[in-house]
């Protein structure tokens, strides 16, 4: 069995207890407007250009089949990401690695015994795999595998995700879990539309559902802080008060607004909504954390 | 021994004796290094005197000369004493063993790149007037380059082997028998002597050979028992002249203790830290030497330690307050060799490799108070001698003991070095010792293997460039540096049809060099016999029970010298990306290859971009690593097949600092590095090349052999403070110790700076005066060493946890 996915990072801690793989699929139910990781959202493996590390050689241009690559009149590389077919000629041919294929097709086995490799620091930090992306409720047969084989294995398991999609593919990777991080993004189904192009109502039923049935799994709500979107108390309260009723939140992450994957959109051919925004102060989340600290919620990280 | 450990833990504000502390280690940081001639000039004045009589007992009466006339310093607020020359941070020179380093430098000395000495006008007058004249043409050193055999000269002359760091000054690199020095005294072992002496015959076979050494053995006690009087003498004095009561309770203290060690058995826990001290000066006026190793402090120590405490008379602070000197005075002697050798050690560090941790002789956990107490002397004092190393035992060590570990390097000292207790008792046995004695060994200079009282073996006789190995391979033996035939004709590398043919043509080139080095190993054995070591082989029982001396072989055991092996991951990127590009991808042929090589990738800009990006050693691929392993252990086998005069040769991966200059001799590599920059430290992956996290380089490394190289494998990791900022980082840490036993690597130490602090301190050294930085192998003051080297270590990839990746949730902000 087959998935995409377009990063591995070894010795991550921030993603579940101990030391940890995570592994990054492709593919994104929703489309942030403040998304940090865009080249994550598609779920095929696509073409990044760094224009930076190009020398103009004109090697990409003389292999291109669908005319995607042409040249201005300074003589630099343009990409026409529209016309792009994805077939990965140009990355071969380049030899400064100014082009990488952005996700590739692996097999469950490939990921096993890619998490195989650190299995002697999972084993000493209780430790093991977490799968994020993307989100890995867009593959949810390949992620349920990886997951069972991780469990017969004795690494802990965890799954970072948006909570959005069918309940039944969902519960298949809630089987094999330790731990689970869902995102609540805002708590108004038309704000959380505008900003993600989904509505909210099916994220916010399948983490009730999954608090009734999957009593033993620890929860971990994560609110990004994204100032002007959804950083209002009032959000915030309602956010505050949908927790407090779940029986198994082990405790909410506020996860301040960053710019560091403003560059990857330019390098996929994108551009990028929120330029006006900068990050949070240190002292607004504070407040916000204190909001929920004053609704009965206990733990309440900043950072993950 | 066998109790719970208790961790040992104070609270800074809590800690009384710190402002002594302070003053004392301010006095160390202040003084810049400066030569000191005094010892030399008492040598040369005594060998003078006793021209014709036998070498071992010139020796011994020089020692005592020295002994009696040297200069004693008490210095404020000290509550141990000693100094082996004339001044705090002097480098002292034995002019015996080799004159000649200081006759090439004398007016270059002060400014030279690494590590720079002051010299007076005095001592270059002294030098010049009475140091040379004597000693010219009879020193080890020059006797070693009369006999240098034609097969070493031309690669010792570029720099493919390196191999006269042991012979311009003492080999060192031994651990004395302190145990029996504090069980019996120099007293004891005087008396002991005599009675030899005694029951020997002069008739007997070797009688008077016998009757000499031990006749110097004697001499030798008589001068160490002259130094510790003078001692307890300058104590009364100054305590005399003492107006202020509780100076002159210390400075009468001093006295007592002096008068009773290292005369005497040791009584207390004070009496025991005095004697060790005391020894270990005589052991370096003997021979200027680095690694003169204090060893298991923690084991030898503990009785008297206990002892008192049950007495009542010793509280922690004040156990504590003792070590905290003795880190002090550890940091004050400064090594004195070349420029040249320098460049390939630098920081004046005398790689006294004090240990605690581990098991003890019945194979179980032997961490105690004090085990906890040598760590928190480091964490207190931050100063770069002793060399702190941690046996650890992950089965049988307490977590404390660990997480103690962690929060020591958390401080960013670089200390301590950890040793995995397993590889390291797995070496000693492969050394020939028995499993019981292997359970006390101790780690000695960087990471090597030594046994207190019991072993001797040189560990780093030469170092071997692998850089000039894999061009060997290539060029059908020619050194691209200068066109000569160096190495073996192995053939056009065009002809090798197979990724095998260019293997084997490499282990022929290496196994050349190895047999060259041995040669070498033939000669310099020689010239060794005519340094015997007298005052340090007292402590050696077998030593002394065989009046052999230790640099004759008389130590329980010994092993042949030690070759180290340097540029590890330009060796195997190189024969990584051979095999990759030219015989799986076939995307480079060898034609191409080496024309670039030949032009240093110019006008090759695209098979440079194939080279660099071709896997690379550090980041856990198997394709890659799997090289790693059966060249290595190749390499370890071959040099363990030849025998010795003083048993089989040994191997380690230690380059200390010599990848800087050896590099400038090799030229451009398939592992896409241009020519004559320098090559990659230790066991470390070239920085910038491994992408894959730390999990992966532990990873990697584990892939290398670690127990067939019995001197000792080294590897640096440098760490982002962030890393371990807070309690789950300091978790982390510990985790990723206790796993890098499980993969059976040896040694690792941690820098925890940023670069961004390194490139400050080059701007402003005198800001980062204490700046401690992990050099490989061993610590040392960052802005004194030479800029190449700074340069390095900043170059060294920082592995840190992604900083964003903090924040970031799975798809969202």
């Amino acid at each position: 069995m087959e998935g995409v996915i377009y990063k591995i990072e070894r010795l991550a801690v921030y993603d579940g207890p101990g030391i940890r793989t995570v592994i990054f699929l492709k593919g994104c139910p929703l489309a942030c407007v403040w998304c940090s990781s865009s080249e994550s959202q598609k779920l095929i493996p696509e073409i990044g250009f760094w224009q930076e590390k190009c020398v103009a050689c004109g090697a990409c241009v003389d292999v291109c089949r669908s005319k995607a690559i042409g040249k201005d009149k300074n003589r630099n590389i343009l990409q026409h990401f529209e016309a792009c077919t994805n077939n990965g000629d140009c990355v071969r041919a380049c030899l400064y690695q100014a082009r990488k294929m952005i996700g590739g097709k692996v097999t469950v086995d490939e990921v096993v015994t890619e998490l195989e490799k650190d299995a002697v620091f999972y084993h000493r930090s209780e430790g093991g795999v977490t799968l994020s992306g993307g989100d890995p409720i867009c593959q949810p047969l390949f992620s349920a595998r990886i997951l069972e084989r991780a469990v017969q294995m004795g690494f802990h398991t965890a799954v970072e995700t948006s909570a959005y999609g069918d309940w039944p593919a969902f519960a298949g990777i809630l089987d094999h879990l330790d731990l689970v991080y869902v995102d609540v993004k805002h708590m108004d189904m038309s704000a959380h539309k505008a900003l993600t192009g989904k509505g909210n109502q099916r994220i916010l039923d399948n983490i009730q559902r999954l608090d009734k049935q999957y009593p033993d799994l620890d929860l971990i709500l994560r609110i990004p802080v994204i100032p002007g979107k959804n950083d209002s108390k009032d959000n915030i309260q309602k956010t505050g008060q949908f927790a407090a009723g779940l029986k198994t939140l082990k405790r909410i992450e506020l996860l301040p607004y960053h710019r560091y994957g403003v560059s990857t959109y330019f390098v996929i051919g994108r551009s990028y909504a929120l330029n006006e925004i900068d990050s949070p102060s240190r002292e607004q989340v504070e407040r916000l954390k204190a909001v929920l600290v004053s609704q009965g919620i206990f733990d309440v990280r900043i950072g993950g | 021994m066998n109790q719970p450990a208790v961790q040992y833990n104070q609270s800074d504000a809590a800690i009384s004796y710190m402002q002594r502390i302070e003053k004392l280690k301010d006095r160390v940081l202040s003084t810049r290094p400066a030569i000191d001639l005094e010892n030399a000039a008492i040598l040369t004045k005594s060998f003078m005197e006793t021209q014709g009589e036998p070498l071992v007992l010139r020796k011994a009466k020089a020692f005592r000369e020295q002994c009696r006339r040297k200069t004693v310093t008490i210095w404020e607020d000290e509550l141990i004493v000693g100094c082996s020359g004339s001044r705090t941070r002097g480098g002292i020179l034995s002019a015996d063993v080799c004159w000649s380093v200081m006759d090439n430098e004398l007016d270059t000395m002060n400014d030279r790149p690494f590590d720079p000495f002051r010299v007076t006008e005095k001592d270059k007058k002294l030098f010049t007037d009475v140091i040379k004249p004597y000693w010219k043409n009879k020193s080890v050193f020059e006797k070693w380059l009369k006999r240098i055999p034609d097969s070493v000269a031309g690669l010792r002359d570029n720099a493919i082997i390196y191999i006269d760091r042991k012979a311009v000054r003492g080999p060192g690199e031994l651990t004395p028998g302190f145990d029996w020095l504090l069980e019996d005294g120099i007293s004891g072992i005087q008396k002991w002597v005599e009675e030899l002496l005694e029951q020997s015959e002069l008739s007997a076979p070797n009688g008077y050979e016998r009757q000499t050494y031990l006749r110097s053995l004697l001499i030798s006690c008589e001068g160490i028992l002259t130094l510790a009087a003078r001692y307890a003498k300058e104590a009364r004095r100054l305590a005399a002249l003492q107006k202020n009561p509780e100076r002159k309770a210390e400075l009468e203290e001093i006295a007592q203790v002096c008068d009773r060690v290292p005369a005497h058995p040791a009584e207390t826990f004070r009496e025991a830290v005095q004697s060790v001290y005391l020894y270990h000066i005589c052991v370096f006026m003997e021979q200027n030497a680095a690694s003169y190793n204090p060893g298991r402090m923690d084991q030898y120590l503990y009785p008297f330690y206990k002892k008192d405490k049950a007495a009542g008379r010793l509280t922690d602070d004040q156990a504590q307050e003792l070590f905290d000197c003795l880190w002090i005075k550890y940091a004050e002697p400064c090594l004195f060799q070349d420029g040249k050798t320098a460049e390939f050690a630098s920081g004046y560090n005398m790689f006294q490799n004090a240990c605690c941790g581990g098991i003890d002789e019945n194979g179980q956990d032997a961490v105690n108070e004090l085990s906890y107490m040598m760590l928190q002397a480091m964490k207190e004092v931050k100063l770069y001698q002793p060399s702190l190393s941690v046996r650890y035992h992950a089965g049988k060590n307490p977590v404390s003991f660990l997480r103690k570990i962690a929060e020591l390097v958390k401080e960013g000292t670089g200390f301590p070095a950890i040793h995995n207790d397993e590889v390291g008792i797995k070496m000693l046995l492969k050394k020939g010792v028995t499993l019981k004695e292997a359970y006390n060994w101790n780690p000695c200079g960087c990471v090597e293997t030594n046994l207190m009282g019991k072993l001797r073996g040189y560990t780093a006789i030469a170092d071997v460039n692998l850089g000039s190995v894999v061009e060997f391979a290539m060029t059908d033996g020619v050194f691209r540096k200068t066109g000569e035939n160096l190495g073996v004709r192995t053939g056009d590398p065009r002809s090798f049809d197979t990724f095998d043919d260019f293997k084997t043509a490499v282990k022929k080139q290496v196994a050349r060099i190895i047999q060259v080095i041995v040669e070498a190993n033939s000669v310099l054995e020689t010239t060794w016999n005519e340094r015997p070591v007298p005052v340090a082989s007292l402590t050696f029982k077998e030593c002394v029970a065989s009046a052999t001396d230790y640099a004759w072989g008389g130590a329980k055991y010994s092993t042949g010298n030690g070759i180290i092996l340097d540029g590890i991951a330009d060796f195997i990127n190189s024969l990584s990306a051979v095999n990759q590009l030219i015989y799986e991808e076939k995307t480079l042929t060898w034609d191409r290859l080496l024309s670039a090589l030949e032009s240093d990738f110019k006008g090759f800009d695209d098979v440079r971009q194939l080279c660099l990006t071709a896997h690379k050693y550090g980041n856990d691929i198997p394709s890659c690593d799997d090289i790693a392993s059966e060249m290595f252990a190749f390499m370890a086998d071959e040099i363990d097949r030849y025998d010795t005069v003083h048993g089989r040769m040994i191997s380690g991966i230690l380059p200390v600092t010599a990848h800087v200059p050896l590099g400038h001799v090799v030229g451009a590599l398939p592992s896409g590095r241009l020519a004559w920059t320098t090559l990659t430290d230790g066991l470390s992956p070239t920085g910038g090349t491994d992408v894959n996290g730390p999990t992966a380089v532990l990873k990697s490394v584990s892939r290398i052999p670690h127990d067939m190289f019995v001197s000792g494998t080294l590897l640096n990791m440098k760490l982002d403070p962030s890393f371990v900022a807070d309690d789950r980082g300091l978790r982390n840490l510990m985790w990723l110790i206790r796993s890098m036993c499980d993969l059976g690597i040896y040694h690792v130490q941690f820098n925890v700076v940023s670069a961004d602090t390194l490139r400050a301190a080059q701007k402003e050294p005198e800001k980062y005066r204490d700046l401690l930085i992990r050099v490989a192998g061993y610590t040392a003051y960052f802005v004194e060493l030479g800029r190449d080297v700074q340069d390095e270590i900043i170059g060294r990839t920082v592995l840190s946890y992604k900083s964003d990746n903090r924040l970031s949730g799975a798809c969202c902000s």
